[in-house]
């Protein structure tokens, strides 16, 4: 029986290390899978011997050394088998190699983790796998709990995981930065993948819960480490802009039995400052180096002119209209489309708004999407046509998978009824 | 609800605008009338020129990898599941006014 206290020190070491961890680990082995399972067997020792021996001074640093006495077991059994079988020769050659080069300083580390954070969100993996793959590695999140955050089946994930790391070895992904004409197409799969965790956390597709402010702060985290790795590249910080404004406004979010409260109806008062300065700080730096006008942050200078609103009256709603404008122009997309519509009702009326939204009822990707006859319904009552409005709402009611929004799109259907 | 409609008029500059060629005597006389006519109207907010576009920037974008990808989108998703009450009430005030203003 593991003492609670330790395994939660353990739990919350292995949270910050064990990125780093794995980084370092793939770069002597030259395969991820491997340099997975390794820190997970040092994980594993610490669970058996921190009860007994107390924890370390230095637990990260334990489980550093640990991992890594591990992997150069794992490399001289290769060596063995090199003069056994001299087919395998040339690969394990090649492992000395590195193994060789392994001392590397810790100045390294951050390299090593950034070229972790590319393997993870490589595009010959699927959206989904990128993003299970990325909590896992860099996350330091187990199987189970990404499996709770996104309400699927821990073996569903478990095999997304598996099949993942098994691509990136067929297709021999190797553990080094992207060359200079790659680099931009592979850090917009990385923004995304941040992006898309964030997005998940910020409004859950799913399930009873209207947010998940775990995947928030996991993204959040993420997002920071990654502009400190590459502190030239403007979207970096103009997505971190975006995830620490949008964040600041968590707890006012949320009513006191978990029910959504909406923007006009947030007590103000609640909202984060700290993150909204850092939202600031990081948006002036991707301003700074030019990129103003990328569409994260574009999206986060939307934030921004929410956060500024003392009240929800003081909100420039003209402002935020040109922003989705050129958003729309910069990133186009029937869902900026949508939300653009919204920010006409809202600065000249619904009746221009209803013709845009009318317009992206043809669209065959917003099909399903239940915020188009959300939307859509909100401008109808809007403009007094509650039959139809009614209508829409319970469409969009039909369509939302996440609890808490269905309840309040039935209960606006309902208030359209008399 | 009064929405009140802004109109930017945009001339497009031709190579020898770009260099500052004057283009004779008749189409400033007639620009300069148009613009005061459009101030005595009393519609005219602003008018001014650009730099030349030698200084400005090209923005180019590949339409490649585009996909639609939801985002944290504050207007959608945090603006228009509002409270009931709350909701139907204005629009109900919003329909009244309106009829009001059509009898």
């Amino acid at each position: 029986m593991v003492d609670t206290g330790i395994q939660r020190s353990v739990e919350a070491v292995w949270r910050i290390e064990s990125a780093k961890i794995i980084a370092k680990l793939s770069r002597m082995l030259r395969d991820v899978g491997l340099a997975e399972e390794l820190a997970q067997d040092a994980l594993i020792a610490a669970l058996e011997q921190w009860p007994r021996s107390g924890v370390p001074r230095n637990p990260g640093a334990w489980l550093m050394t640990t991992a890594k006495n591990r992997a150069l077991d794992q490399l001289r059994r290769f060596k063995l088998l090199q003069r056994k079988h001299p087919l395998i020769a040339q690969e394990a050659e090649l492992l000395g190699e590195y193994a060789a080069v392994d001392e590397s300083t810790d100045d390294d580390v951050g390299d090593d983790l950034l070229r972790l954070i590319f393997i993870a969100c490589h595009p010959v993996l699927s959206t989904d796998a990128r993003v299970a793959l990325t909590l896992r590695l860099l996350g330091g999140l187990t199987t189970a709990e990404i499996a709770r955050a996104f309400l699927l089946a821990e073996p569903t994930i478990g095999q997304r995981i598996l099949r993942a790391k098994r691509a990136l070895t067929e297709a021999h992904v190797p553990f080094e930065m992207p060359r200079s004409e790659q680099r931009a197409v592979r850090l917009a799969s990385v923004l995304e993948v941040i992006y898309l965790i964030f997005n998940e956390g910020y409004a859950a597709t799913a399930g009873g819960e209207w947010m998940r402010p775990s995947l928030c702060e996991e993204a959040l985290r993420l997002g920071r480490i990654l502009a400190e790795l590459t502190p030239e590249e403007p979207e970096v910080h103009g997505l971190v802009a975006l995830m620490e404004i949008q964040a600041s406004r968590s707890a006012a979010r949320l009513g006191p039995s978990g029910e959504p409260i909406l923007l006009l109806d947030q007590d103000r008062a609640r909202w984060d400052q700290l993150l909204i300065r850092r939202g600031f700080a990081a948006l002036d730096r991707a301003a700074g180096l030019g990129g103003a006008l990328g569409p994260y942050a574009l999206q986060a200078t939307v934030a921004a002119c929410h956060a500024r609103a003392r009240t929800a009256q003081e909100t420039d709603w003209v402002r935020i209209v040109a922003l989705y404008d050129a958003l729309a122009q910069l990133a186009p997309s029937p869902i900026v489309d949508l939300n653009r519509a919204v920010a006409i009702s809202m600065a000249f009326g619904p009746l221009g708004a209803l013709e845009i939204v009318d317009a992206l009822g043809s669209d065959s990707r917003l099909a399903n999407y239940h915020l188009l006859p959300s939307v859509r319904g909100d401008l109808l009552e809007k403009l007094g046509r509650f039959d139809e409005a009614r209508t829409e709402f319970a469409r969009a009611a039909a369509l939302a998978q996440n609890g808490r929004e269905r309840d309040l799109l039935l209960r606006r259907a309902a208030a359209c009824g008399t | 609800m009064e929405a009140a409609m802004k109109v930017m008029v945009l001339r497009k500059e031709t190579k020898d605008s770009e260099q500052e060629v004057m283009p004779g005597q008749v189409f400033p006389a007639e620009m300069g009338k148009f613009n005061e006519d459009l101030l005595e109207a009393g519609i005219l907010l602003a008018a001014e020129g650009l730099c030349p576009s030698a200084q400005g920037k090209r923005l180019q974008f590949s339409g490649r990898n585009r996909t639609v990808v939801a985002g944290p989108f504050t207007e959608t998703k945090e603006l228009v599941v509002v409270e009931p009450g709350r909701a139907h009430a204005g629009a109900r005030r919003d329909a009244a006014r309106t009829r009001r203003h059509f009898e």
